[in-house]
């Protein structure tokens, strides 16, 4: 989106100007040597301009040994940063000993909704929650189309998260990803947020792979 | 005043939350966060019930009328209130979902059921199935196509056919006794020489059998070592490598698709499943090798004493390399004292056999370690 000198400036940290985001997990050197490192993105628009940082927080040996070895078994929480370096979303991951969760709360700490990890064989499966544990978004990835996540509501899509292939030598050797958001015009602020938080989920739970691997 | 039929839901309406009310002759939502302008009804005349949803199994009332009035819920008693307050197409609504039930518990139930199919039965199925059946199933010449592609040679060197080099010989002295087999005769062999000075000798899928430096310098005698090689080819006339092999990938197949139900991944487990040289046998795939090694000896007019003394001095640790040496060994090949029993009271041959080797002449020349 172009923006002249004239036109105001949006708040610090608003989705609903924008059709399509960038969120591009940065690359680690250690990860090139089989270390885990804390997850960070960067969330651009289409015209690479920052919106917005997402950083795994957690420091210290505890950390350190919990990412290598544990995975995604481990819990965290993900901090979202405006391009102002305002607190804008707080992602949480809980331990769960399989069908993982993330909830995710507002810069003020209320809930804005969760992405819960569903039951299932050949395909990927999440839902989208609202504050209130109702269901809003479903999401239902076929084996076929492992890149693509398509956000369905009352049977239409309404959002799409779509991996960027990397590059051949990027995915050889880390497990770093880019991921194109598209979103419905129709979808409200918290629902775009909760998109994006699922961007990083879709991330954690089906691209990061362990040191060991 | 409120009507006995007067049933409250959470539901949804464009992603925006509310109640939806059942009463007599309509449905009514009404918005958490609206005033009374802000509800919307729906009266049965209108109405139409659709079952859906990707996840879980979703009831969303339409406006026949107004298609873009859709409120959802996903709690079934919705359907018994609708009918209950007179809407007819309820129980219609109710067959198709029991009918998504059903199919969403099946698409868990039977994977789930093949997959605790492979853990528990793979093994069981594996061992006790007939050769000649797996012979139908997958040959000899097929197992060794595919599994060609798992095997790397990495240090050893390997011969196919009798010649001057050490695995040649080795070859040679393992025609010898595979001579004696019918079966044998027509399997493709390969002997192996692995340069790792720990005594050993293990039988792998695709006919490969590999003899360590470290067991040529163990061995006291050519028996001895013809009565080893009889033994890793009996695992192969049995087809003991390629069975714990297909058991392998299946337990680990059952892990992965288990693993996937949590939402685990743990598709890397399949690769592991393809490890060959790390296969370890039974103790009844062991005395079944044992058993079939004395009669191919015998048969090719061998000495079984050769074995039973080379059995019973490594895995008593009396090697003279050590125990280090030794524990190579009887990891992959734990001794019983009915196998020990069973090698010793084995006959001598009517008819002994000449090697054409001594075993000086099957051993490299003593390289600094």
């Amino acid at each position: 989106m172009e923006r002249t000198r004239e036109e105001p400036r949006v708040p610090s940290f608003a989705l609903a100007p924008f059709a399509r985001l960038k969120v591009s997990q940065r690359d680690e050197p250690a990860e090139w040597f089989g270390f885990e490192t804390r997850n960070s993105y960067d969330v651009t628009d289409e015209n690479g301009r920052p919106i917005a940082f997402a950083a795994e927080q957690g420091e210290g040996a505890a950390s350190f040994f919990a990412r290598q070895f544990l995975g995604h078994w481990r819990s965290f929480e993900i901090l979202v940063y405006t391009a102002e370096h305002d607190e804008a979303l707080v992602v949480r991951h809980p331990f769960r000993p399989f069908l993982q969760r993330l909830e995710v709360l507002d810069g003020a700490g209320g809930p804005l909704g969760t992405i819960q990890q569903r039951l299932s064989l050949l395909s990927k499966r999440f839902d989208v929650l609202n504050a209130k544990g109702q269901v809003i978004m479903e999401v239902a990835s076929p084996i076929w189309k492992r890149w693509t996540f398509p956000f369905m509501s009352d049977g239409r899509e309404v959002a799409r998260v779509k991996k960027k292939w990397s590059g051949f030598f990027s995915e050889m050797f880390t497990d770093r990803d880019d991921f194109l958001l598209e979103y419905g015009s129709e979808l409200r602020e918290d629902e775009r947020r909760l998109v994006l938080a699922a961007a990083l989920f879709v991330d954690l739970a089906y691209f990061e792979r362990k040191a060991s691997d | 005043m409120r009507i006995a039929h007067d049933r409250r839901f959470l539901a949804l309406c464009r992603r925006r939350s509310g109640r939806l009310i059942i009463r007599p002759g309509e449905a009514v939502f009404a918005f958490d966060e609206g005033g009374p302008a802000e509800r919307l009804t729906i009266p049965f005349s209108r109405l139409r019930l659709e079952v859906g949803g990707a996840n879980s199994v979703r009831f969303t009332l339409v406006d026949g009328s107004l298609p873009n009035v859709r409120v959802s819920t996903d709690e079934p008693e919705v359907i018994r209130s609708l009918a209950d307050a007179g809407f007819h197409a309820a129980a219609e609504a109710l067959r198709t979902a029991r009918g998504r039930r059903v199919r969403r518990a099946l698409r868990i139930a039977v994977p789930l059921a093949v997959a605790v199919g492979l853990l528990l039965g793979c093994p069981a199925f594996v061992t006790s199935m007939p050769t000649s059946w797996l012979d139908r199933l997958v040959s000899p010449e097929r197992e060794r196509r595919l599994t060609a592609s798992l095997w790397s040679p990495g240090d050893r060197t390997c011969a196919h056919a009798a010649d001057s080099t050490l695995e040649g010989r080795l070859w040679a002295l393992a025609k010898i006794v595979a001579d004696s087999s019918p079966r044998l005769t027509s399997l493709p062999l390969e002997l192996c020489f692995d340069p790792e000075y720990g005594a050993n000798a293990f039988a792998m899928p695709g006919g490969r059998i590999t003899v360590t430096r470290g067991l040529l310098r163990e061995a006291r005698s050519t028996e001895e070592l013809a009565g080893v090689l009889a033994h890793e080819l009996a695992h192969v006339e049995l087809r003991h490598p390629f069975r714990r092999f297909l058991e392998r990938v299946g337990v680990r197949a059952g892990i992965a698709l288990l693993a996937s139900f949590a939402g685990v991944d743990a598709t890397s487990w399949l690769g592991k499943g393809a490890d060959v040289v790390s296969l370890t046998y039974s103790r009844s795939d062991e005395r079944a090798a044992d058993s079939r090694a004395v009669e191919l000896l015998l048969d090719a007019g061998i000495s079984p004493r050769g074995l039973a003394a080379f059995f019973e001095r490594e895995t008593g640790g009396r090697s003279a390399g050590g125990v280090d040496r030794a524990l190579a060994f009887t990891r992959t090949h734990p001794l019983t004292a009915d196998r020990l029993a069973l090698l010793q009271s084995a006959p001598e041959p009517a008819k002994a056999m000449a090697l054409p080797f001594t075993v000086e002449q099957l051993r490299e020349p003593t390289a600094p370690r």
